[in-house]
C-alpha cells in the first residue's frame, strides 16, 4: 500500500464495526424480493458461506419492512434496510431490529420525518450510511454543474445530505459516493475523505455484467484501498450476489497481497 | 492518464491511450478472434510471440502490427537460435518496433545481475556490437534490495560496454499492488531506467488484478513512461512456471484481449473503441429480470466497435439518472420498461420486446 490508512470515525453496524483500524468489511445486496423472506434468507446464507460480512435488502412497502425479524433471526450477518421516500418504512425497519438503514434523508424532504427517523435510530443505535449514486443526484444540484457527472457534484450532494443529518445531532454516518464512472468516483472518494472522518463505503455503482463489473470495480475501489482510503466496499455485478463476494475478495488480494 | 486529478472525473477533458505503452500476452485462438472484431484498432498494440512459434514474425508482418515481442523462455533457447533478422527501431527516439524478450526467472541480485550481464555480453558477440537490437530482460528478484542490485549490476557498467542499445527490464512476481509497490521504488531510486521499465506480472493474474495493475500504473506520474502487459491466469488451472504460460491457447481467460481493452475502456481514455456498458446489480426493487436482459444484450453488443455507452436499468431510482446519461438506456418502470436515447424517452416496453426494441436503437447507432 503506497498510503497509511485513513483513520475514519468507527461505526457499529450489529456485530461488525467499520473504520479506524478495523478491517475491511466486504457487503452485498440481495437480490430477492424482501416480501419473500425465506428466499431472502435463502440467498443471504449463500453470501454467508461467500464471505459476505454485511448484507442489505430493499424495502419497498410495510411488508417488507415487517420482514426483517424474521429475516434477521435467521441469519448471522448485519442486516441493511434501503429506504428511500417514505420514513415510516424507516421506523418500522428500527422497530424490527435493523442494524443499519442506508437512507438519503433529501429524499425523506420532511424534517420532522427526518428528525423521527434520526431520534429512533440514535435510540436504537443504529447507524445510516448516505449514498449519493450519480443515477440520482439531487436536480438542483445536477443543474449547477450542468447535468455533468462528477466528483464535485458528487460531494456537494453528499454534504447536502450529511448535513439534514448533522442538524438532528445524528453522527453515526457512513458515506458512499457512487458513480459510474470509475475515474469520478475515485475522484468524489479522495475529495470526500479529506473533507470529514466518516467511514467510507466504497463503490463503483451499475458497473455492469461480471465482465465489466469486475473490472471497473477493481479500478474504482482497488485504488482507493491502495490509498488507504475506504472503510467497507460492494462490488456492484449484474449477475448472482456470491459472484460479487468472490470479485471482492480477489479485489482486497489485489491490493493487499505482496 | 499520469495523474487522476487532472481529470477531475468530468466527462470532457479525456485522456488519449498511447497504445505503444500497452502490449499484449496470449496465444492465437484469442488473438485472432479479437482482431476480426476490431480490425481498425487491433493492429495498434504491441503483441507477445513465443520465439517457438516458428511463423511468428510471418504472422506480425501479415498483421501489419507496428510492434511485437518475441519471447525467449530462457538465455540459452535466445543464444542457440542464432541471428535472428530482427527489424530495427524507427529512429533513436520512438520506442523500438520489436523486442527480444529473454526470461531469466526468480533469484537474488548477484545472480540475476551475473546472469544478464553473461548474457548481454554473448548476445553481443553473436549479434554483433552495431547490432539495433532491442532486448529486455525479465528477471524476479526476491527483494526490492535484489533489484537494485541488478539494475546497478547492469547500468553501473562504463558506457562503452552497453549493449543493447534499448534494453528494457521487467521485476515481475508477487500481486498487482506488489508488483507496482515494486517499481516504483525502482523508478524513484534509478530515474534514469523509468523509459525502460516494463510492467508485467510473472504469474498469470485474474483480471481483477490485472485491472488494477493498469489503473495504479496509469496513475502515476513516477510509472508514466513504463510500459505494461497484463497476464491472464485462468482462475482453476495452477499457473505452472515455464513456457510463458500465457502464451498457450490452453491458458488465459475467455479472451484476454477483451478484458484488456475492457480495463482500458474503464479507464475511460478517450481512444477506445467498443461499448461502454452499464448495468445495476439488480435487487428487490426491480420488477422485470434485469440480470437476464443486461447478459443478454452485453453478448450482442461486446463486439460493437462504435464508442457508445449503453445502459440496462432496473428500476425508477437510478434507472432514469442513468439511462439519461447513456447513448442508449433502458429503464424497468412501473409500466414495464422505458427506452432512453441520448437523455430523452423516447418509447415504452414490455419486459419482452425490451432487449428487441433496445437492440433496434443501437443497431441505428452503429451503423
Amino acid at each position: 500500500m503506497c498510503a497509511e490508512r485513513r483513520r475514519a470515525r468507527a461505526v457499529r453496524i450489529g456485530s461488525v464495526i467499520i473504520g479506524g483500524a478495523n478491517d475491511i468489511a466486504i457487503q452485498s445486496m440481495c437480490t430477492a424480493n424482501t416480501e419473500d423472506h425465506a428466499a431472502v434468507i435463502e440467498e443471504i446464507k449463500r453470501l454467508e458461506d461467500a464471505g459476505c460480512q454485511i448484507v442489505r435488502v430493499g424495502i419497498l412497502n410495510a411488508n417488507a419492512a415487517r420482514a426483517i425479524g424474521r429475516i434477521k433471526s435467521a441469519i448471522s450477518i448485519p442486516l441493511v434496510a434501503d429506504i428511500h421516500f417514505d420514513h415510516r418504512l424507516a421506523l418500522i425497519a428500527i422497530e424490527e431490529g435493523v442494524d443499519k438503514l442506508r437512507l438519503n434523508p433529501g429524499n425523506i424532504k420532511n424534517r420532522d420525518h427526518i428528525a423521527a427517523v434520526a431520534g429512533a435510530a440514535k435510540k436504537n443505535g443504529v447507524p445510516i450510511r448516505i449514498g449519493v449514486n450519480s443515477g440520482s443526484a439531487p436536480r438542483e444540484i445536477l443543474q449547477k454543474y450542468g447535468g455533468t457527472i462528477c466528483a464535485g457534484l458528487l460531494v456537494e450532494a453528499a454534504q447536502w445530505e450529511i448535513k439534514l443529518l448533522e442538524e438532528m445531532a445524528f453522527y453515526d454516518i457512513v458515506i458512499s459516493l457512487k458513480a459510474s464512472s470509475p475515474r469520478a468516483t475515485i475522484e468524489a472518494y479522495r475529495m470526500m475523505a479529506g473533507l470529514c472522518d466518516y467511514p467510507l463505503h466504497l463503490g463503483v455503482t451499475e458497473a455492469g455484467v461480471a465482465a465489466t463489473g469486475e473490472i471497473r470495480s477493481a479500478i474504482g475501489i482497488g485504488v482507493l484501498l491502495y490509498e488507504g482510503i475506504g472503510d467497507t466496499f460492494r462490488v456492484s455485478l449484474t449477475d448472482d450476489p456470491v459472484k460479487e463476494i468472490h470479485a471482492a475478495k480477489r479485489i482486497l488480494a489485489a491490493v493487499f497481497t505482496r | 492518464m499520469n495523474n487522476l486529478n487532472e481529470i477531475s472525473g468530468k466527462e470532457g477533458g479525456k485522456e488519449i491511450l498511447d497504445f505503444s505503452t500497452v502490449e499484449l500476452c496470449a496465444g492465437w485462438p484469442q488473438r485472432e478472434e479479437f482482431f476480426n472484431s476490431f480490425p481498425g484498432f487491433a493492429p495498434l498494440f504491441t503483441y507477445h510471440f513465443p520465439y517457438e512459434d516458428g511463423a511468428a514474425f510471418e504472422r506480425a508482418k501479415r498483421l501489419k502490427l507496428t510492434g511485437f515481442q518475441v519471447v525467449f523462455n530462457s538465455p540459452e533457447e535466445f543464444l542457440s537460435a542464432g541471428r535472428l533478422e530482427f527489424p530495427a527501431p524507427r529512429d533513436e527516439k520512438s520506442r523500438p518496433a520489436v523486442f527480444a524478450g529473454v526470461d531469466f526467472g526468480p533469484g537474488g541480485g548477484p545472480e540475476l545481475a551475473a546472469a544478464c550481464n553473461e548474457f548481454l555480453s554473448r548476445a553481443k558477440i553473436m549479434y554483433g556490437a552495431a547490432a539495433p537490437l532491442a532486448v529486455r530482460l525479465y528477471v524476479e528478484p526476491h527483494t526490492f534490495e535484489d533489484a537494485g542490485i541488478i539494475v546497478d549490476g547492469i547500468y553501473g557498467r562504463p558506457t562503452s560496454w552497453q549493449w543493447p542499445r534499448r534494453l528494457s527490464i521487467c521485476f515481475g512476481g508477487g500481486s498487482a499492488a506488489g508488483i507496482i509497490d515494486l517499481n516504483r521504488r525502482i523508478a524513484a531510486k534509478y530515474p534514469f531506467i523509468r523509459g525502460s521499465l516494463h510492467i508485467e506480472p510473472s504469474k498469470g493474474l485474474d483480471r481483477v488484478a490485472n485491472a488494477l495493475l493498469f489503473c495504479l500504473k496509469f496513475s502515476d506520474p513516477l510509472l508514466a513512461d513504463c510500459t505494461i502487459a497484463p497476464v491472464f491466469a485462468d482462475l482453476d488451472l495452477a499457473v505452472i512456471r515455464g513456457p510463458h504460460p500465457a502464451m498457450s491457447p490452453a491458458s488465459g481467460h475467455e479472451n484476454p484481449y477483451f478484458d484488456t481493452l475492457e480495463i482500458l475502456r474503464s479507464l475511460e481514455f478517450a481512444n477506445i473503441p467498443g461499448v461502454f456498458f452499464i448495468s445495476c446489480p439488480t435487487c428487490s426493487r426491480c420488477r422485470i429480470d434485469i440480470i437476464s436482459l443486461a447478459k443478454k444484450i452485453y453478448e450482442r453488443v461486446k463486439y460493437i466497435e462504435t464508442p457508445i455507452k449503453i445502459a440496462v436499468m432496473g428500476c425508477e431510482v437510478n434507472g432514469p439518472g442513468e439511462a439519461s446519461h447513456a447513448d442508449i438506456g433502458v429503464a424497468g418502470s412501473p409500466g414495464g420498461a422505458v427506452i432512453f436515447e441520448r437523455g430523452k424517452i423516447v418509447e415504452r416496453a414490455s419486459p419482452e420486446d425490451a432487449e428487441f426494441k433496445l437492440m433496434e436503437r443501437v443497431a441505428r447507432h452503429v451503423r
